[in-house]
């Protein structure tokens, strides 16, 4: 019987996401399939009560810590070539980190791989994936016969978090802290991003497409935004037009939001954009173009000018903030 | 993509989207390499590094028209590896022909490519190519700043920031988002002087893989193709302006649903 094992970046700040989306990815997968190692990326800084914390969200019982200098790719895939079993399944976040960790190691283990995918299920001795293709407007389901299978999560999935176990963990720990690391990448400096301002977990968002048409366009519907108490995002051109900042990006490439409203303004509907939103609880279009794509995605859609609308939404809830504080 | 019709997006009975009718253009991330290698190539004289920029394409004869604007642009050499058949889904043949051109030629130390394709979204290729080179590959590259002639500096995106590194060559760098960095456009005397430079073209037999691809198996296999359905209601919210729709949208849908 085949296992499965989890490869968890621990230099990142969101092992539950990574753990949530490896989840959802393998709700009918883990059904067929014993359970492996889960394996522990991270530095030297992890003392042993931030191994027990970590050990405890693991899906599994076997928990490897993997201590490294730093992040380094080829230090990881050396560790995991050796530990490697022919015939079994590597699952990974669907961060950059997670991708290129599948990609290698199916080609360095002779096996296969498939990256962002949606679902896995096991069938005799065939993985099966689904993931979005042709800019996200199509689903594709695909069999993988070459193992090991390596399969990294699609961004925004969400499973059931594992249930902490009454039995204890084992955990091991490999230390590669002292070997020599392959000199090709020195002087590294890092810059932590800034915060995404709230967007993943924002209930209100307005999101601006290309129909802002240009900076002034962008600022304008940010301050609308604040009017209305929303949080403000921006889909792939205002963002590449650098009309709008990159911690700003709605989408595929950028911020995947679930909020309970969402009031898209001048957005076309790219299937990009919409994979970011389509979670949204109730989604609002404002386009002038009846005919745009969008205005088939959403719940209820205004035909007319974003700005002019947004600008009198803004006055009408401010006249009832203002009647309900007088009525108090 | 979006130019298809939503009619249109109902595949064959071999799994398939007709995509030939489709005005191609250059990838985002594609083209987000070619301006910034021809940037480095800009700012590597005042390091005293010679930089060479040469482009490799594998595909129709249509594909062409963008090496020709290459030329224009200052390219020394474009390359299209001749491939009329439509090959999708298969990113390790895309690995696989480059790796047997770069090593034919045996003169690059730098590659830059897209990480990723508008009908894949695998992000496959810059990875492979690596691992069949024995390359290191940064992937979610930014920014290429010129070293010196044994390195090339690198800004790149990870999972919580950016990261700042010099990178000993050869190396294999995926390019990611980048906001402002388009393709900059050649004069009318370039694309007449430069632009009519004769492309090289090379046939995959001559790369040592079989034009119809005998002996080789993707490492994925398309199963199904279904239409991801997205519609919600669409409900038109009418009015005589913007201030009653305004009105209607608040009393009817958001009041209650979002905070004053």
């Amino acid at each position: 019987m085949k296992r499965f094992h989890v490869v968890l970046n621990a230099f990142s700040d969101d092992i539950e996401k990574q753990i949530s989306e490896i989840c959802g990815l393998t709700e009918y997968l883990l059904e067929d399939v014993k359970k492996g190692n889960t394996f522990i990326v991270g530095d030297g800084k992890m003392d042993e009560d931030d191994k027990h914390r970590l050990a405890e969200m693991a899906p599994t019982k076997s928990v490897i810590f993997v201590i490294l200098k730093n992040l380094h790719t080829e230090m990881i895939l050396d560790c995991l070539m050796e530990t490697m079993c022919f015939g079994d399944v590597y699952l990974f976040g669907s961060s950059s980190f997670g991708q290129e960790m599948a990609i290698r190691l199916g080609k360095r283990s002779d096996g296969s791989s498939a990256t962002g995918c949606q679902w896995a299920a096991l069938s005799e001795s065939i993985v099966y994936v689904k993931k979005q293709v042709y800019s996200n407007h199509m689903m594709a389901t695909f069999c993988m016969e070459n193992s090991p299978f390596c399969i990294s999560a699609a961004r925004g999935l969400e499973g059931a978090m594992p249930k902490a176990g009454k039995s204890e963990k084992e955990i091991k720990t490999i230390d590669k802290t002292k070997d020599q690391y392959p000199a090709n990448l020195t002087n590294t400096i890092f810059e932590e991003k800034k915060p995404s301002g709230g967007l993943q977990t924002a209930s209100f968002v307005l999101v601006g497409g290309r129909g802002v048409k240009n900076k002034a366009g962008a600022d304008a519907l940010a301050r609308a935004a604040e009017g209305i108490h929303a949080e403000f995002g921006a889909s792939r051109p205002v963002v590449m037009n650098a009309w709008a900042a990159m911690d700003k990006l709605i989408g595929v490439s950028g911020s995947m939001i679930h909020p309970k409203v969402c009031i898209t303004a001048g957005v076309s509907g790219a299937a990009a954009l919409y994979a970011g939103i389509e979670k949204s609880g109730f989604i609002i279009a404002i386009n002038r173009d009846e005919n745009a794509p969008i205005m088939r995605k959403a719940d209820v859609v205004i035909v007319d000018d974003c700005q002019e609308v947004l600008r009198a939404l803004q006055i009408c809830m401010e006249k009832e903030r203002a009647d309900e504080t007088q009525a108090d | 993509m979006d130019q298809i019709s939503e009619e249109e997006w109902a595949s064959d009975p071999a799994n398939r989207i007709d995509t030939s009718y489709v005005k191609k253009i250059l990838s985002c991330y594609d083209e987000s390499g070619l301006e910034m290698m021809l940037k480095f190539s800009d700012e590597s004289g005042d390091f005293g590094v010679p930089v060479q920029l040469d482009a490799v394409t594998i595909g129709r004869k249509m594909n062409e028209n963008y090496l020709k604007t290459l030329y224009a642009l200052g390219f020394t050499e474009a390359t299209r590896i001749e491939c009329e058949k439509e090959i999708q889904f298969w990113p390790e043949w895309t690995a696989g022909i480059l790796s047997e051109f770069m090593n034919q030629t045996e003169r690059y130390d730098l590659v830059v490519m897209g990480n990723r394709s508008a009908d894949e979204e695998n992000g496959k290729v810059p990875f492979l190519l690596a691992e069949e080179l024995g390359w290191p590959c940064i992937s979610q590259v930014v920014e290429i700043i010129p070293e010196d002639e044994a390195h090339v500096k690198v800004r790149y995106e990870v999972d919580n920031g950016y990261c700042t590194s010099v990178v000993q060559l050869p190396c294999i760098l995926s390019i990611g988002d980048v906001p402002c960095s388009f393709l900059r456009v050649p004069t009318l005397k370039d694309r007449m002087q430069k632009g009519k430079k004769e492309i090289h073209r090379v046939k995959i037999e001559d790369l040592g893989i079989s034009e119809t691809f005998e002996g080789l198996q993707p490492d994925l296999s398309l199963v199904n193709l279904e239409v991801i359905d997205q519609s919600r209601p669409g409900v038109i919210l009418d009015g005589m302006n913007a201030e009653e729709k305004a009105e209607k949208l608040y009393q009817t849908y958001l009041k209650g649903r979002v905070e004053l």
